[in-house]
């Protein structure tokens, strides 16, 4: 029996985003992103708190929470403190404006140019009081959990 | 056949009548009497009246009482105009609880309150900023504690206050309608989306992508398929690896990115990443996507002769 090489196979990726912390969406975008330069078809399915990341008004002020963190270098004590969180997160923007990482909204316009697909969840969008002008530009529709798994027909499914 | 007005009895009955509307006549000519009697002597009292009201009058116009009260009347009539007579009614009904809403607030403690917390204000410029830990510390204080419990208090007032100002009709409807969407759900999303068309394959380029070549005629390809020997590279190579990778003409936007992949790489001996080439070469990550046929970081870098980019952008 003869296997056929990695790219002749067409791949699809599909990667549910449901937490909307820098640090938890960002392996989305780095995902869907890598998946599209290697020649997978990728699409983010953006639920719950990931709603944030696709949000005209939250998507540059996402934050980090340390606070509960098993890999925080600081007690969940002192990350609890009021503050801590926007600290935290402009911290690792900068760490992340040093590795030349494109800022959250930038990166989705990346995602949308390189041809991953996004979409928003419609039973989160009705839970947060959002409608489809509140969100980015780049988010294609609107859909419920059956239309994702119409769409991620054969895909693998990532949930992050 | 008799006529009645002849018998006695009738004729009796007149009498009587006549003798009582004699003296219901003689009664009312002396209250005629009485009366003329009367207002000769009131007379000059009323002339007395009359000027004295005249002046009063003529200060008050010069005050300005008439003008105030033409404007009133104003007011008024505006009033009448805006309002319907059921508006009135209800005023009438609502004027009771706006004096009790009146009274209570002139009460001397509360009164007491309003002048302390006017004071506050006026004197808030002279107050520091308070930090969160501040308000942390502040929390514990008996004082500030109280204040938090009374404006609790005043907002769940307010809450009741402003639920039970929603017309019953009103708050009926909502109620049903709420009902109704937790069983059916909003209708007419529903409709919307369900037209979704599946994930296309390949949505940016139509070419399909070709299974990475690891032999070139006439040039030394590595084990994943990229020129073992970068400096070796010539436009001859691009053009025959463009061209087993499914792009047969390249043109100046491929020239410009190959360039310039080429360029970074003679200078940091590194491959750059998509992200590297787009904000470089002018050419956008759209556009990228659409000149290679798939994985256009890899495929610029095999056909540059580069070393396949690392890294995850």
């Amino acid at each position: 029996m003869q296997t056929a090489p990695v790219t002749a196979t067409h791949r699809k990726l599909a990667v549910i985003c449901s937490r909307g912390g820098l640090d938890e969406v960002y392996p989305s975008f780095i995902l869907a992103n890598g998946a599209r330069q290697s020649g997978i078809d990728a699409c983010i399915f953006f639920t719950f708190y990931g709603l944030d990341a696709i949000t005209q008004k939250k998507v540059d002020h996402l934050h980090v929470n340390m606070a509960g963190n098993a890999s925080s270098p600081m007690p969940t004590v002192v990350m609890g403190l009021p503050g801590m969180e926007s600290l935290a997160a402009t911290m690792m923007k900068k760490k992340m404006g040093e590795l030349d990482l494109p800022g959250a909204r930038e990166f989705l316009e990346i995602l949308h140019d390189s041809g991953v697909r996004l979409f928003a969840c419609q039973l989160a969008m009705e839970m947060f009081g959002l409608e489809k002008p509140d969100l980015i530009p780049q988010v294609e529709d609107v859909i419920t959990v059956g239309d994702f798994f119409d769409i991620s027909e054969g895909a693998q499914v990532l949930f992050t | 056949m008799e006529d009645p007005i002849r018998t006695p009895s009738d004729t009796e009955r007149l009498e009587r009548k006549l003798d009582a509307l004699t003296e219901l006549t003689s009664e009312l000519i002396a209250t005629q009497r009485r009366q003329a009697d009367f207002f000769h002597e009131f007379a000059p009292i009323v002339k007395e009246m009359q000027r004295w009201a005249g002046s009063q009058l003529d200060e008050l116009e010069q005050a300005g009482w008439f003008a105030f009260g033409r404007e009133a009347l104003g007011i008024l009539e505006h009033v009448v105009e805006a309002y319907e007579p059921e508006d009135a009614r209800q005023l009438r009904e609502g004027v009771v609880t706006i004096l009790d809403g009146l009274r209570a607030v002139t009460q001397p403690e509360v009164m007491e309150l309003v002048s302390e917390a006017g004071e506050a204000l006026q004197h808030g410029d002279e107050l520091s900023p308070v930090t969160p830990f501040e308000v942390l510390r502040a929390g514990r204080d008996p004082e500030v504690q109280q204040g938090l419990a009374v404006m609790m208090e005043v907002l769940r007032q307010v809450g009741r206050a402003s639920r039970n100002a929603l017309p019953d009709e009103a708050r009926d409807r909502a109620r049903r309608r709420r009902k109704l969407d937790r069983r059916t759900g909003p209708r007419e999303r529903k409709a919307r989306t369900s037209n979704v068309v599946p994930l296309q394959v390949a949505p940016v380029s139509t070419a399909t992508p070709a299974p990475p070549p690891l032999v070139l005629e006439g040039w030394t390809l590595d084990d994943t398929g990229f020129l073992a020997e970068p400096a070796s590279w010539n436009p001859g190579f691009a053009e025959q690896m463009a061209a087993v990778l499914g792009v047969n003409e390249l043109t100046d936007k491929h020239w410009a990115v190959v360039e310039f992949a080429r360029t970074v790489w003679e200078e940091t001996g590194t491959s750059p990443n998509i992200r590297r080439i787009t904000l470089g070469s002018g050419v956008d990550t759209k556009e990228l996507y659409a000149l290679w046929p798939s994985a256009p970081g890899k495929t610029t870098a095999r056909v540059a002769g580069i070393p396949k980019p690392a890294g995850c952008l």
